[in-house]
């Protein structure tokens, strides 16, 4: 065993979790600003955004179309960018369930699966919220895109990853 | 999880009460201005060879209290500019600055707003929860800071005022990480500093404690 393997060990189980959590999310943030994802990642992954949003508002009446990462309407239009699209706070669920210590990857998979598509769908219902409110409630729209879109989203990332931590007691106390 | 679920309660009513309360014009003129100041000072010291100015922002003729305007250029060609109004007595004259804006409410209300409210709800002893705090406060203010920073030595390059010239890389590295300090970054950077400074002292770990208890190691 190596004198880092020994080390890591002798760490108390909140320390290896911190430590992991905060080297995990650094390299996500390398990768998420990398010209890699921008050039071949970002753009179709924000136009699948926009095209599952589009159709959630035509399911609610709304005509509206898309155009790569916009979603135009008659009397607005909404841009998903880069640092707006819900990213970050999926990455921080999915990096507090990888930096869990102790639990086994079939257990970390299934809480990564339902976690990230449950943020996926709430993402696509944030987007069409908002472009929602930029048509009926103008003044609200920067509100909500700042408020819901960036702290509460977080939260509920947060929670999810609480979620997690449950079942997976649960499932130990059984 | 009761102790998290109840967490996360008290961390979505005290922000809330927190940016009701920061979004007032007393206290949103009061900070904006303490944050012009400080980061004015802070520019000055660190871009010495730049000319760096602060202004208050106007809406429609009416004192903005959310953003503000930092006006930079050369300072060398400023000061040749005012010697040369001065020795020809010239009482008016437009001197070769610039200005961008930078707007408070997102860039320090919402994330310092994120970092009290989560250690509001935090469950640990007062006195440490104030320590605590501080420490993780003038750390986000540091990087809010250096985003500021990289914002005016990108301006400075890219408004060609021949001071603290970069290289081709070397902007584009800057630029990346203009683009990386976004909100989203500030609110993550904020989750970080609660987990080191706030979770890691505090009673939720005992939740946690729990569930290692039960772990195989």
């Amino acid at each position: 065993m190596s004198a880092l393997s020994i080390w890591w060990k002798s760490k108390s189980p909140i320390f290896r979790f911190l430590a992991s959590f905060v080297a995990l999310m650094v390299g996500f943030y390398a990768f998420y600003y990398s010209p890699i994802y921008e050039q071949h990642i970002m753009g179709p992954l924000l136009s699948i955004q926009a095209k599952s949003s589009n159709m959630l508002l035509n399911f609610m009446q709304f005509k509206t179309e898309t155009i790569e990462d916009s979603i135009i309407g008659e009397d607005f239009r909404v841009s998903i960018k880069n640092g707006c699209d819900g990213i970050e706070a999926t990455a921080l669920y999915v990096c507090a369930i990888l930096a869990f210590p102790f639990v086994g990857w079939r257990k970390k998979l299934s809480g990564l699966m339902g976690g990230v598509v449950t943020l996926s769908i709430l993402n696509l219902f944030r987007i069409a919220g908002l472009y929602i409110a930029g048509v009926h409630w103008k003044p609200a729209f920067e509100f909500l895109h700042l408020h819901g879109g960036v702290i509460i989203f977080t939260l509920i990332a947060i929670l999810l990853w609480f979620v997690w931590l449950a079942q997976i007691k649960k499932h130990i106390q059984t | 999880m009761k102790p998290l679920i109840k967490f996360l309660l008290i961390t979505v009513l005290a922000y809330s009460l927190l940016i009701a309360l920061l979004s007032t014009s007393a206290a949103s003129g009061a900070l904006c201005s303490s944050f012009r100041i400080v980061s004015t000072a802070f520019l000055q010291l660190t871009l010495p060879e730049a000319y760096i100015h602060s202004q208050e922002a106007f809406v429609q003729q009416k004192k903005d209290l959310n953003s503000f305007h930092i006006v930079y250029g050369n300072a060398e060609v400023i000061q040749a500019e005012h010697q040369y109004a001065r020795s020809q007595n010239i009482k008016e004259y437009k001197i070769s600055s610039h200005s961008i804006q930078l707007f408070f409410f997102q860039l320090v209300t919402v994330p310092i707003s994120f970092l009290m409210a989560l250690f509001i709800a935090t469950p640990m002893p007062w006195r440490k929860k104030g320590s605590s705090l501080s420490f993780a406060l003038l750390i986000l203010l540091v990087v809010i800071l250096i985003k500021v920073y990289f914002l005016i030595l990108y301006n400075l390059n890219a408004s060609a005022t021949g001071v603290y010239r970069l290289s081709e890389s070397e902007l584009e590295w800057v630029l990346r990480l203009i683009s990386m300090l976004t909100l989203g970054f500030s609110v993550m950077l904020c989750f970080v500093l609660w987990l080191i400074f706030g979770f890691r002292k505090s009673n939720l770990t005992t939740v946690f404690s729990d569930y290692f208890k039960n772990m195989p190691s």
